[in-house]
């Protein structure tokens, strides 16, 4: 167990997730920021799209945009935030649990979201990026990976491998 | 559960104290323990058979079983 606590790859994860998690919640804040400016400022924004040859279609556009980004980055959020859990368990000597089970069906599930929400938001990317070509080059993207896809069938295979290793596990304590 | 661990008369029958079986069978006292109220889930044959060689009885004599609820 020493050497599960003294395993250099567990704390740097936990850095690096709570790091990520941290810039997630930034982006979360900007973006809200960023949707309630442009509701504030929507004859300034709109006016400014025209000018520059956008259509007006634009604003809403972008309006939506923003929201589904956040999404995205709230559901990375509570990705990141089952999988620093995880790690805090492997930290601790006792990684299968039942809890960890169900926090890896749970990261199954955000992938898979995220993936799905990630189609409306490509699908807005592509109209504002053909929409503003005029403006200027514009990069958001966002598609269905098979990458994405995969990590889903991963966890949630992974999420049985838990739940079997957990109850295993308990049945190992009960026997003298 | 159906089968009930008759440890403690075993241990009586004999004057041996729990402490001294975990000891003897080299398990610890909380595992006897467990063991003797009937909460463990399931016995190996080695716990078993220390058990038998320590208290000179028969598997038999240490566990017994009773149609009952699970």
């Amino acid at each position: 167990m020493s050497t599960f606590r003294s395993d250099p790859l567990l704390g740097i994860a936990k850095v690096l997730l709570t790091i990520t998690m941290i810039m997630f919640v930034i982006g979360i804040v900007g973006l809200g920021i960023g949707a309630a400016a442009l509701l504030v400022m929507k004859s300034v924004v709109t006016a400014k799209l025209l000018e520059n040859g956008a259509p007006a279609e634009a604003y809403w556009a972008i309006l939506l945009l923003l929201p589904l980004i956040a999404g995205l980055l709230m559901l990375s959020y509570r990705f990141a935030e089952s999988l620093r859990a995880i790690v805090r368990t492997v930290e601790q000597g006792d990684p299968f649990i039942p809890d960890n089970a169900a926090r890896l069906r749970t990261m199954a599930w955000l992938a898979l979201a995220c993936q799905l929400v990630a189609v409306p938001i490509g699908a807005l990317a592509v109209w504002i990026e053909n929409a503003m070509q005029e403006v200027g080059d514009i990069q958001v993207t966002g598609e269905v990976s098979t990458n994405g896809l995969l990590l889903a069938l991963v966890l949630f295979i992974l999420a049985r491998v838990f739940k079997t290793g957990a109850e295993m596990r308990e049945d190992l304590e009960g026997t003298v | 559960m159906p089968i009930h661990v008759k440890l403690d008369d075993l241990l009586h029958a004999r004057r041996m104290t729990l402490t001294e079986l975990a000891e003897r069978i080299d398990l610890t006292l909380a595992n006897v323990s467990i063991l003797k109220t009937g909460k463990a889930k399931a016995i190996r044959f080695s716990t078993l058979e220390a058990i038998c060689r320590e208290l000179d009885c028969q598997p038999g004599d240490v566990l017994g079983y009773s149609a009952g609820p699970e």
